[in-house]
């Protein structure tokens, strides 16, 4: 078994994974400090291997995707399909693992593409690199509800009509496409 | 005696000179002659908004004829678009699709910065104190902080040229100090005047622009009461007017303590308005805009405003249907 992952984990280093594979891999990855220290170990020597140099990657690389990921700005865009919360959750839970799986391959791809693009890198240096562990993963709804935030999920178009008859901040905010009703005329349109 | 006279000149002046000095302009004075520098002022600027986690860039405009002013945006990203500001009526026309927006907004005066005209009565719920200088488009400006003395609104600072009194710089903060709106000129031209706008709106029905006017009604006319607010919200406006569909009338109330403002909605639910369309019940945010929307008997209440979600909240739980058991 810890066989079979370290398997997987070399073909992912080589880009040889298939999708699936990579999404459940990474998922061991990040509750598992032992794979995590193998994928380290890996890396370290499929650089060496393939070439003389290193090139270092931040150990906190994937944590600021997910912050970034968290830090995304609310877009107040009407909901097309409206989905059960427990839906809009697990999407946002695959939309997180995906994030951390392109993270790593691109992660992987940098060290490779550095490697042979920057012959001034420093040699050997430690590639840490890595998806990071379960816990760093952004608070849940639940965790959120408690915290007493607001209810940033996009809202609608009734939302859109309380704003624009509030205020002219829809002149400015770039809600350039809003059609209030009865306060749209059109002139000479062909 | 001439030399005499120039003698007490210059002692006249050097005592001026020192006692202005001595006694600089409070922040409530620096406040009262932007409002009238905004007012009979021509000027124009690059002005950048940073509102709801969006930046728009526009070309500003303002400009003073026989008394009567008018702002004017241009848009510099697409979509083009240019927003004209008439006393209380504002048009928007969108380029592209050469459509119209004509809107009325009696309660607001400007695009860059809203200040009342009375600064003392905001002494209850406001704090005024100048914090310092700094420049703003290579224009020295004193920084204003308007504080508020309690935690039913926001944190703003103004940034005001020391020449001309011209809004350079507006800041809402939230209560923790994080900045949530930002309004700044990159380039501002003074006395510059460019010439009054005058829209196109030619072949525009005119009919249709009559429909979209909002006439103010008295306030007991709304089917709610708010009967409880914060210290120095006041109401100031009130309309029952369709906002989504034709038969479906909304009353609006709007309230402000001079700085904020606060939008009380009532609407019935029996409409067949979508549920994905409807606003779900609770707190929701954008921005600096927070809104409370709960059921009230067979209607929908939603308090909306640029205050803190506590505030929304404690508004919307004093709203009772007029004539109805508590």
């Amino acid at each position: 078994m810890v066989e079979e992952k370290n398997q997987n984990i070399s073909r992912l280093i080589d880009g040889e994974l298939g999708y699936d594979e990579t999404l459940d891999l990474l998922k061991k990855i990040q509750s598992d400090e032992a794979l995590k220290n193998t994928m380290s170990r890996y890396q370290a020597i499929s650089q060496a291997l393939k070439t003389d140099e290193f090139y270092q990657v931040r150990a906190d690389f994937s944590r600021k995707i997910f912050q970034e990921i968290q830090q995304e700005p609310t877009y107040f865009l009407p909901q097309l399909n409206p989905q059960h919360p427990s839906q809009v959750q697990d999407k946002q839970s695959k939309r997180k693992l995906y994030a951390v799986a392109a993270s790593a391959l691109v992660a992987a791809v940098l060290v490779g593409q550095g490697l042979r693009d920057d012959p001034s890198a420093n040699k050997y240096q430690t590639v840490t690199a890595m998806a990071e562990p379960q816990q760093q993963m952004p608070t849940s709804t639940a965790q959120r509800e408690n915290l007493k935030q607001p209810d940033r999920q996009p809202l609608n178009a009734q939302f859109n009509d309380y704003l624009q008859a509030h205020n002219n901040s829809v002149y400015t905010n770039g809600e350039a496409q809003f059609q209030p009703y009865a306060k749209v005329t059109a002139y000479g349109q062909e | 005696m001439i030399l005499v006279r120039i003698l007490f000149t210059l002692l006249f002046a050097s005592i001026s000179a020192v006692s202005a000095a001595e006694n600089p302009l409070t922040a409530k004075q620096i406040l009262q002659k932007m409002a009238k520098a905004m007012e009979v002022s021509d000027y124009q600027g690059t002005v950048v908004f940073l509102k709801n986690d969006k930046l728009e860039a526009m070309k500003y405009f303002h400009t003073v004829e026989k008394n009567k002013e008018q702002e004017r945006l241009v848009s510099l990203n697409s979509p083009p678009r240019e927003i004209v500001r008439n006393s209380d009526e504002i048009t928007c026309l969108y380029k592209l699709t050469r459509q119209v927006i004509v809107d009325h907004r009696p309660y607001e005066h400007s695009f860059i910065v809203d200040v009342p005209k009375n600064l003392d009565e905001q002494d209850a719920s406001y704090q005024f104190e100048v914090v310092g200088e700094e420049d703003v488009a290579m224009l020295p400006s004193y920084v204003v902080a308007i504080q508020p003395k309690d935690d039913f609104r926001y944190i703003r600072k103004i940034w005001i040229a020391k020449e001309q009194f011209l809004p350079m710089k507006a800041l809402v903060y939230d209560i923790s100090g994080a900045v949530l709106e930002q309004v700044v000129f990159t380039e501002m031209q003074v006395n510059k005047q460019p010439p009054i706008k005058v829209v196109e709106s030619a072949g525009v029905p005119s009919p249709s622009r009559g429909a979209v006017s909002a006439t103010p009604s008295p306030s007991n006319q709304a089917s709610f009461e708010v009967t409880a607010l914060p210290q120095g919200f006041k109401q100031i406006f009130f309309s029952r007017k369709p906002l989504h569909q034709p038969d479906q009338p909304v009353d609006h109330l709007m309230l402000s303590d001079g700085f904020a403002s606060v939008s009380v909605y009532l609407e019935s639910k029996k409409t067949d308005t979508a549920p994905e369309s409807r606003l779900p019940e609770g707190i929701h945010s954008v921005g600096a805009i927070n809104s409370m929307s709960r059921t009230l008997a067979d209607s929908q209440l939603t308090v909306l405003g640029e205050v803190p979600a506590a505030t929304v909240k404690y508004i919307s739980e004093g709203v009772k249907l007029r004539n109805s058991a508590p």
